[in-house]
């Protein structure tokens, strides 16, 4: 442990070490050198600091699994520390001081981190957004998109899920980029360079758990099936003027125990991240 | 005297500018001496709301950091818009379900050997593929 300062030591409980031999605690788990450290009853560590002698510092903290944790004031300044350090900023006698968030702002934050109401964070100012749509106030159902994107270089097509993932099927119907001469591009044919979703799949033809396409009982054959918070992102084929297509809340996301569900969301267009 | 007055009544508006977590081209273009603070952190959350809540989490530690230290401009990047230009960072911060992407990043391991500093929170801390000359250059070694 040459250079290691531990920051947080503790010896891990005993139901840490009922684990038979071989087994993993979890996907994560299962480094033996750490496992026979911890069936002996060592100390582990599980915040530390390192000054490199190289230059540089270092500061690793296996903890934050719960946000909520930010509002124990030991362990918020913990963090807080840790960063500031290793960016070689001067710590304060007692610590970085900060106000202890309440619950209300811990949700507000992971809210809006999840992009709720507007884009998901990082993206630069979206080009369109559809008006909310909701399955408890179901009408319409399908929103007609079309959107000059002249000169873009690439394409988010963007879902916000309205600050929670709750049955958010979002369906990009017929999906068209449309070029100056007219003839459209048929954007399920294109591979995306990436793509992210709050559950499920985002999926060619397919609704975001495998099904059919389906909006008030039609079949749409042409689209893609994801799920909010979603983003499916395309760099863009030459002389593209427009997009095309519809959003709808997929048939899927409507109803939840005989009861229009909770599912929320909007369409964004983007044509670029936040760099 | 008035021009070095001057000087640091610019140097103060400088810093006093708004350095909001987003603005990469402001940290880029930020005076200076400031210290360059990058995120990186996982949007989403699994386990349930409240778990893994790793951009939230950074977004308000880099925050805190630039309300703290006028002198600091904190940068948050979600992990699919990944920093490729760190050559001007002063600190890299993890807050990710997995380290190994980062354990393979030849732009945060240039900055480490440059003398930038780095944290891991969470998962952030491990990457199963990774050989021993990650673990020194992310400081995380022990040998």
């Amino acid at each position: 442990m040459k250079g290691v300062t531990p920051v947080l030591s503790a010896i891990a409980p005993l139901n840490m070490v009922k684990f038979k031999e071989g087994d993993k605690p979890s996907a994560h788990g299962g480094n033996p050198d750490a496992f026979a450290d911890v069936k002996a009853g060592k100390t582990q560590h599980f915040a530390w600091a390192f000054d490199w002698t190289k230059g540089g510092c270092g500061f690793g903290f296996t903890g934050f699994h719960f946000f909520a944790n930010m509002t124990n004031d030991s362990f918020r300044t913990t963090m807080l520390n840790g960063v500031a350090w290793v960016s070689g900023l001067e710590i304060p006698a007692g610590g970085i001081a900060s106000k202890t968030p309440a619950q209300a702002e811990l949700d507000a934050m992971m809210t809006v981190a999840r992009g709720a109401g507007a884009m998901p964070v990082g993206h630069a100012k979206p080009v369109l957004e559809t008006p909310l749509m909701m399955a408890k106030n179901p009408k319409p159902r399908l929103i007609d998109i079309d959107v000059a994107i002249k000169n873009a270089k690439e394409l988010y097509l963007v879902a916000s899920d309205q600050g929670r993932i709750s049955c958010d099927w979002a369906s990009w119907i017929e999906p068209r980029l449309i070029l100056a001469d007219g003839k459209g591009i048929d954007v399920t044919t294109l591979k995306w360079k990436g793509e992210e979703r709050g559950y499920g799949r985002t999926q060619i033809g397919k609704n975001n758990a495998g099904g059919p396409i389906q909006v008030e009982d039609q079949v749409y054959a042409n689209g893609i099936g994801t799920h909010a918070s979603s983003t499916i992102a395309y760099d863009f084929p030459a002389g593209v003027e427009r997009f095309t297509a519809k959003g709808a809340i997929d048939d899927g996301g409507m109803v939840r125990a005989g009861k229009l569900s909770d599912a929320a969301m909007r369409f964004h267009i983007s044509t670029a991240l936040l760099r | 005297m008035k021009s070095l007055l001057a000087l640091a009544f610019l140097t103060a508006a400088a810093f006093a500018q708004p350095r909001d977590i987003f603005d990469y081209t402001g940290q880029n273009n930020a005076a200076a001496g400031t210290k360059r603070l990058v995120f990186i952190a996982a949007k989403g959350t699994h386990g349930g709301g409240g778990q893994h809540e790793f951009f939230a989490g950074a977004s308000y530690l880099a925050r805190r950091i630039n309300e703290t230290y006028p002198q600091a401009f904190s940068v948050v990047y979600p992990e699919n818009n990944w920093p490729k230009d760190l050559t001007k960072a002063d600190a890299i911060i993890l807050l990710l379900n997995h380290g190994g992407k980062a354990a393979d990043d030849v732009n945060i391991k240039a900055a480490c050997d440059r003398g930038a500093g780095f944290a891991a929170i969470h998962y952030g801390v491990e990457a199963f593929s990774a050989k021993d000359e990650w673990y020194d250059h992310m400081r995380l070694v022990w040998r």
